[in-house]
């Protein structure tokens, strides 16, 4: 026959057999109870600390914080709180995960809980510490893999729209964009007009140099095309070789002027390219969308027919549709 | 799910007790003048709850949200909201680290939140005479529209009770709307200690 349960006895193994540190102070900050798990991970006992103060035990401790959030719950009589996400521990104890655990400390909830006396004043302090380690690193692991995502994501759209050699638009982003800025000249009439850009004997280059020497040819020539536009214009590869220059507000004299630049730019500037130097030049067709433009397809073929007499008339030249080629 | 007339009497008339005390509390350990107007007590429905705080918090830019459960007999949760503003006016209110001049902004709102869910719900079991525990604070979001404060499709409840309560500072911007909600499971808990508080009365 088993002797009947004395709750008391039972609270007090409870109190001091839970995986949850519990220690308890009085107004003046003396430890009046101090359990098994904070003497486990403290390595101190509580007899040589009951009657004590805690600051004097524990100097380490954050005296002035801890101080007032226990004052508080003498005046206010009321539960206060400490997240492990405001502070990470508050007792420097060493978490449960040794080997896989990537935080230094055992992260802590920490709960302030008012003890009444029988005139329903409150005469001590109740402290419990909660392992939470478990819970940090998962939202650790958690925001981690967030950020990883995220910044996928923004590869994956700057991909979509970027043309991976040159870093200028790819030629679907191109599309959509042409295609808007049409679609605005239609509505409201400004002016827009479109430069379409070839390097001249490009085979020669890949043929010379290789294909890596092409391939750095068209990142130097995109690089100096961009430098030369303005913010509002729009520069993307339409093809192996070619770059569009679409330019909105601009007539097709301004194109004229902003091509004749470009093509000087290029013409003067020397690509290195491991011992070598690559000079290359490029053929520039302009045209101006007008009311008879039916289409963004009408506006490349005029631009295209205007490259095409650039090489016809000998390259390293620009030349707008429709007019005498000189 | 509906209170009788006098049970809707007492719970207004232990609310506004409650309150009065709740504010003369945060008065002295604040040191200035609160100002606490009649609380608003209704029913809500969970689809109609974000229609109910979006009416009852009117703020159009911004909130930050904390909540905070609260449990005697009658579980329920607070969620204390807070405008841009007042979040601002949050650091001089609290001294949590004296010397340190900005505790952190997160600490202060916890217990700022802290604070005012003891002071109100704690006054409210005052009254009922019951002693409440307390879960700690968390913030639910931050810098977002109100809308997002509560999902209706995401609440394990279809109708709440809901307390509201103005928290105002005389001479500040600061304002924190108080809100207190008891899920259907606990009313007929609390309508029990109404009955209580009633029966105790007369």
């Amino acid at each position: 026959m088993t002797a009947p349960v004395d709750a008391a006895a039972l609270a007090q193994l409870i109190v001091e057999r839970v995986a949850v540190g519990v220690f308890t102070v009085d107004e003046r900050c003396t430890l009046v109870q101090f359990n098994r798990f904070m003497e486990q991970h403290s390595g101190v006992a509580a007899s040589a600390v009951l009657g004590r103060n805690l600051f004097e035990c524990f100097p380490e401790l954050p005296r002035r914080w801890l101080e007032q959030k226990i004052r508080g719950v003498f005046v206010l009589q009321n539960f206060a709180f400490s997240s492990w996400r405001q502070r990470p521990y508050l007792f420097a104890f060493a978490h449960n995960r040794p080997v896989t655990g990537s935080v230094d400390r055992m992260q802590q909830d920490v709960t302030f809980v008012p003890v009444k006396g029988p005139d329903g004043a409150v005469i001590a302090v109740c402290v419990t510490i909660t392992d939470a380690t478990d819970a940090c690193l998962s939202e650790r692991a958690s925001e981690q893999a967030s950020a990883k995502l995220r910044e996928a994501l923004a590869e994956v759209e700057k991909l979509s729209v970027r043309d991976g050699l040159t870093g200028i638009l790819n030629r679907r982003a191109l599309d959509i964009r042409m295609r808007d800025e049409f679609a605005r000249f239609r509505r409201y009439g400004s002016p827009l007009s479109l430069a379409m850009l070839d390097v001249d004997h490009f085979k020669r280059v890949n043929d010379t140099h290789g294909h890596l020497g092409g391939d750095e040819v068209l990142r130097r020539v995109s690089a100096l095309v961009a430098a030369e536009i303005r913010d509002v214009d729009i520069l993307g590869r339409y093809g192996g070789e070619e770059l569009a220059m679409v330019l909105p507000a601009v007539d097709a004299r301004g194109a004229a002027v902003v091509s004749e630049r470009v093509r000087r730019v290029i013409e003067a500037t020397p690509i290195a390219f491991m011992d070598a130097t690559i000079t290359v030049t490029v053929s520039i067709g302009v045209t101006e969308a007008r009311p008879a433009t039916t289409d963004v397809n009408g506006l490349i073929a005029e631009a295209d027919e205007a490259l095409y007499a650039c090489k016809r008339g000998g390259r390293n030249r620009v030349h707008a549709f429709g007019a005498d080629p000189n | 799910m509906e209170f009788s007339a006098d049970q809707l009497d007492a719970l207004r008339e232990i609310v506004n007790i409650a309150m009065g005390r709740a504010g003369d509390r945060l008065a002295r350990l604040l040191g200035c003048f609160i100002e606490l107007p009649v609380p608003i007590v209704r029913f809500v429905d969970a689809p109609d709850v974000r229609e109910a705080i979006r009416s009852m918090v009117r703020i159009d830019g911004d909130v930050t949200a904390v909540r905070q459960a609260f449990s005697s007999v009658a579980p329920g949760e607070c969620i204390v909201i807070y405008g841009d503003a007042s979040v601002h006016e949050l650091g001089d209110l609290v001294a949590s680290d004296a010397t340190e001049a900005g505790a952190p902004r997160n600490e202060v709102l916890l217990e700022i939140t802290n604070l005012l869910v003891g002071a109100c719900a704690g006054g409210i079991g005052e009254q009922l005479g019951q002693e409440l525990s307390y879960s700690a604070p968390s913030i639910i979001v931050a810098n977002a529209r109100i809308d997002e404060v509560l999902d209706p499709a995401n609440v394990p409840w279809r109708t709440a009770l809901l307390l509201e309560v103005n928290f105002r500072i005389e001479g500040r911007t600061f304002l924190a709307h108080i809100l207190m909600f008891w899920p259907e499971s606990a009313v007929s808990r609390v309508r029990e200690s109404l009955d209580g508080f009633l029966a105790d009365l007369g």
